[in-house]
């Protein structure tokens, strides 16, 4: 029991890591994004390829794995410049299919579908993490340093920009600020922060294969922050403990192995809905602050009942 | 210069496939404004249930086609009475719905593989598919009724569509708010295009099954080609889908044959964002504004 607890807390903190970097696009900058697993995935491979092939002490790998997410990022940002709703998300959704399919058919360097074994366990401090217990203090202390980036992002002028190009973002950039630039570079950050969940999960599981790293779990990033609620760290975090723990205890049940992965994304699928259907701020809404703020929202609304 | 010759055939076949699944993708999308990511599973719920009728039943196949049709068109209705329009009109609702409508997506994946497994499943292994040959180039039964029932398809949506019913769609296309000054039930337009939406998919899922065999992603091969031909060929243009489709079954083709088969995704995408890049509204499609979510 304490075992399936630690498993399923490190569970929980990778995936925290995932959506508290998502919720930058998705909460902040209001993109709908489905290209996250792939900026995991180049975390981990970076993280993998780095220390299998060539020996380098797990943080250089996850350094390169961070850096070079981020420039994918602001790759993946250029559609986001010029599309918005349906198309952006297409686009993002080509970018994870063009990304899985570099892991998958990029032999030479991925080793294709049979993924990377044997990656080395990381020592901290001269000691090296083996056991469950070090593994969890090792994600939750990265899962600090990620939840203190995006928290001091947030609290910046860079994150209410964020949210000005959200809510408005013609009205953003006829108050001078640069809408493209403010784009790329939440997306390279996004990108960059969630490679680093990517190297924590190939250091951790010590074997990758592109297979984690398909559509279907940048549908679950997007389901965590949807659920717990976008725009505010509270939400993610309690998105990644609702969506990632409550699945995990379908295996304190007997159920035959074939029935558990489908009977999973069912329950994720029919509560994602019900969270769109009756509660689409999610668990934790965003804190919308009080006064002048309101006195817009009122705006806004009235706008709103004749839309133009 | 025979392969070409072949590529060109095949590319027809494929294409046809694409165009008619784009087809019905792209009116819902162009009447609803709603990315339906569940039509796949509409898709794949006709020729699953067909199926099931042929086997277990020993319905004929062309008796079959008729549950299978109610069911993909069920499906359909579902999601739009049971989950998009409960969600219109509020604030963010365009959002939601996008979101919504990937949750049924998964859902209905997961559901058809703990009710089928995850096997391919065909009517009648091999039958219409004695290979025919004429000149440099093979073909057999099934790619000529793919290619016959696509024209079908298209003759029949574009005089739907001039019938009054047909007008109304158009006129929802063009403007929802417009269509419903001058009178036009909005709700019911929005309705219809699920139901004959989800009807196309149909004669397309019966002949991916004849061929390859259902299984629970088989929407999921074809729905992206099938996208970026509604979007490459224009979004509320049916001649555009028709053409881009063939264009896109060709380019799979060609790169099948240059590359084999892995990158074919990555490729259709990649030219995919290069059109909504460069010409968002797609080869015959007007201007499109920016759609803000």
């Amino acid at each position: 029991m304490v075992d399936f607890l630690q498993s399923t807390g490190i569970f929980v903190l990778t995936f925290g890591i995932l959506a508290l970097s998502y919720n930058l696009l998705f909460g902040y900058l209001g993109v709908t994004s489905l290209a996250h697993s792939a900026f995991w995935g180049i975390g981990a491979y970076a993280s993998a390829l780095t220390a299998v092939n060539h020996g380098w002490p797990w943080p250089a790998g996850m350094a390169l794995g961070f850096f070079l997410a981020g420039a994918v990022g602001a790759l993946v940002a250029i559609p986001a410049v010029r599309l918005r709703g349906d198309y952006l998300l297409i686009a993002t959704i080509g970018f994870q299919v063009i990304l899985h399919s570099l892991f998958l058919n990029w032999r030479s360097v991925t080793n294709g579908p049979l993924g990377i074994r044997r990656i080395p366990r990381p020592t901290v401090f001269g000691q090296l993490v083996q056991s469950q217990s070090a593994y969890l203090v090792f994600a939750f202390v990265l899962f600090l340093l990620v939840l203190f980036i995006t928290w001091r992002l947030s609290r910046s002028p860079f994150g209410r920009m964020l949210k000005a190009v959200r809510d408005d973002d013609i009205a953003a950039q006829s108050l001078g600020k640069n809408v493209v630039i403010i784009t790329i570079v939440a997306f390279a950050i996004s990108g960059a922060l969630a490679a680093l969940s990517g190297s924590l999960l190939a250091i951790r599981v010590t074997y990758i294969d592109p297979e984690s790293f398909i559509l279907l779990n940048s549908f679950f990033i997007l389901t965590i922050v949807a659920v717990g609620g976008a725009g505010n760290f509270l939400g993610s975090i309690a998105g990644a403990v609702f969506i990632v723990g409550l699945p995990e205890l379908l295996r304190l049940v007997d159920l035959p192995n074939g029935v558990v992965g489908p009977l999973r994304q069912i329950i994720i699928g029919v509560v994602l809905i019900a969270f769109m259907m009756f509660r689409p701020q999610g668990l934790v809404p965003e804190h919308r602050r009080r006064g002048g703020d309101d006195d817009v929202d009122a705006e806004r609304g009235v706008v709103q009942v004749a839309p133009g | 210069m025979n392969l070409l010759y072949q590529l060109i055939v095949t590319g027809i076949v494929t294409g046809a496939l694409y165009s008619m699944l784009g087809l019905g993708f792209g009116l819902i999308y162009g009447v609803t404004r709603v990315f339906h990511f569940a039509y796949v599973i509409s898709f794949a719920l006709a020729g699953y249930v067909s199926y099931w009728f042929v086997r277990e039943l020993g319905w004929p196949l062309l008796a079959a086609v008729i549950p299978g049709a109610l069911a993909a068109v069920a499906l359909g209705v579902v999601s739009e009475v049971g989950v998009y329009r409960r969600m219109r009109g509020k604030e963010g609702s365009l959002k939601v719905i996008m979101i919504a409508s990937l949750g049924l997506f998964v859902i209905g994946q997961n559901a058809l593989q703990l009710l089928f497994g995850p096997s391919a499943l065909t009517y009648f292994p091999g039958e219409f598919l004695e290979p025919t040959i004429v000149g440099p180039v093979v073909f057999n039964a099934r790619d000529v009724l793919t290619v016959v029932l696509a024209i079908a398809v298209f003759t029949t949506l574009h005089f739907a569509l001039k019938m009054r019913w047909g007008r109304a769609l158009r006129a929802v296309v063009d403007s929802a708010r417009m269509a419903a000054v001058v009178g036009i039930d909005v709700q019911r337009a929005y309705l219809m295009s699920f139901v004959v939406g989800s009807l196309i998919v149909v004669p397309a899922a019966v002949l991916v099954v004849s061929a390859e065999g259902a299984t629970p992603w088989m929407g999921l091969n074809v729905i992206f080609p099938s996208v970026a031909a509604t979007v490459v060929g224009g979004v509320g243009s049916l001649r555009g889908a028709a053409l881009a489709g063939f264009l896109i079954g060709l380019l799979q083709n060609v790169l099948v044959w240059q590359l084999g088969n892995q990158w074919q995704n990555a490729i259709i995408f990649f030219v995919l964002i290069l059109f909504f890049l460069y010409r968002p509204q797609g080869l015959f499609g007007r201007p499109v504004a920016r759609v803000r979510v």
